[in-house]
């Protein structure tokens, strides 16, 4: 389960006003749910996400954890780019008390990153990036996979076996994946939500939440 | 206790981490981070040897210049690396594990490592050659410990007021340049003046060297220094750094 509280966050702005990105949100995932959140550009979707793994605080209200969530997975998040993909591998395969070398072949059979597997991750593109980052955290193996959509955006094949990957994981398993496109949300997930004006809106069925979404 | 495994965990990966990206893959990377401070720490104590002849009671002007100047060296190390450190490692605090603590604590215990490793090998390598051995190795190792410890509160505090204050980073640097003259690195407070000593003993840095001196050169220079007066300070910047640490962690955006 990931529990957001009546979660507000407020950015002080260089005149001093404030501005709230997240306006009171209420939101409960639960094992298996696969919830896609749509928002047009500076909607906060990016500082949702952000919210939702813990790595940036609230200004009020709380995150509560009671299944283990990974990284909000976007373009380069959570690596360091002048290391290998290789030395990413290793260190973050530490960071989570997995055995490198285990998370390493995992890493190389799913990413299929070749040569390049030892070259800086500075030099990749976005869709190699996504692959590196995908089967990473698949490898590692989280109860929850928080996703920006760049990371699940990619070339037919590697988005056909990310989906058939997560698909076989998610009946006790979570993903939330925040995106402007309708498409990409309708390929992973099975309910979807709005992010609007710093308010969730949570609907049951998809075409109605890409209706609402289409009328912003 | 899972917390501290946990945290153990974290800045064991950290440390591996930081030694591939600062060494590089090769093993003359590993080296170089070993001889860079060691040949400026000899360089240095030829210049003193070959201006200061004779010295000062019988202390060899050599061994003099490398005591100051290796634990100098750390101090300074540590610091400039601390200026912006936070900013530049943003990218590992998407892993919600990562506190700003450890991040923080395995690039001091690194430097900290370093600066031990080449004091080590430059005692041992004038223990060899000028047929010198330290008076007192507890004291010499006590003085580097308490000066290392003080140097990572200091670093915390600066790490934190660079990610508030862009302003603060380019005065870091300056500024320990400023700072060699009134550190005590150089400078035995043995030859200052009364009222001088005074003054200068109350900046806790001369305390640590001239601690270090005590442990190395003994009866040969008399040594002034106060190690709770050292510990005060300790204390006082470990615990501000921490605060600053964590009033800085909301503030960081990504």
């Amino acid at each position: 389960m990931l529990f957001l509280d009546n979660v507000t966050k407020r950015y002080k702005m260089r005149d001093g006003s404030w501005h709230t990105v997240l306006d009171g949100i209420t939101a409960l995932i639960r094992p298996g749910d696969a919830v896609g959140i749509l928002g047009r550009n500076g909607a906060g979707k990016s500082t949702l996400i952000r919210t939702m793994a813990r790595v940036e605080y609230p200004s009020s209200g709380r995150v509560e954890h009671r299944m283990s969530v990974s990284w909000p997975l976007g373009f380069g998040v959570g690596l360091q780019n002048t290391m290998s993909g290789a030395d990413n591998v290793r260190f973050i395969s530490r960071l989570y008390g997995r055995d490198p070398d285990e998370i390493m072949d995992f890493v190389e059979d799913f990413a299929e990153l070749g040569d390049y597997m030892r070259m800086p991750t500075k030099t990749y593109s976005s869709g190699m990036m996504g692959r590196l980052q995908f089967g990473l955290s698949l490898a590692i193996d989280f109860d929850c996979y928080l996703i920006d959509e760049a990371t699940a955006t990619g070339d037919s094949r590697f988005v056909e076996r990310a989906r058939q990957m997560l698909a076989a994981r998610t009946r006790d398993r979570a993903i939330i994946m925040v995106s402007h496109q309708a498409n990409t949300i309708r390929s992973y997930c099975r309910t979807a939500a709005v992010l609007n004006e710093g308010k969730l809106t949570f609907y049951e069925d998809m075409d109605e939440a890409f209706a609402a979404y289409e009328a912003l | 206790m899972l917390g501290f495994r946990m945290q153990g965990r974290v800045i064991y990966a950290l440390l591996l981490r930081e030694m591939t990206t600062r060494f590089g893959r090769d093993q003359i990377g590993f080296l170089w981070v070993f001889f860079e401070p060691a040949i400026l720490a000899i360089a240095i104590g030829t210049l003193k040897h070959l201006l200061d002849r004779g010295g000062q009671h019988g202390v060899p002007p050599f061994m003099f210049g490398v005591i100051g100047y290796a634990p100098y060296f750390a101090f300074r190390g540590m610091i400039n690396q601390a200026a912006g450190a936070l900013t530049a490692n943003m990218t590992l605090l998407y892993h919600k594990q990562v506190k700003l603590l450890d991040i923080m604590l395995a690039r001091g215990l690194l430097q900290s490592g370093v600066v031990t490793v080449v004091l080590f090998v430059v005692i041992t390598g004038a223990v060899w050659f000028i047929g010198m051995t330290p008076h007192s190795v507890p004291t010499l190792v006590g003085g580097l410990m308490l000066m290392l410890m003080y140097s990572y509160g200091l670093a915390m505090l600066v790490a934190a007021a660079t990610a508030a204050f862009e302003f603060t980073d380019r005065i870091i640097h300056p500024l320990t340049y400023l700072a060699l003259p009134f550190s005590g690195a150089f400078i035995p407070m043995h030859a200052l003046p009364p009222t001088w000593r005074e003054l200068f003993l109350l900046n806790p840095q001369p305390h640590f060297h001239e601690m270090m001196r005590d442990g190395m050169f003994g009866d040969l220079l008399p040594a002034y220094y106060d190690v709770p007066y050292a510990l005060g300070w300790i204390v006082a910047v470990n615990l501000l750094g921490l605060y600053a640490l964590s009033a800085v962690r909301p503030k960081l955006e990504h």
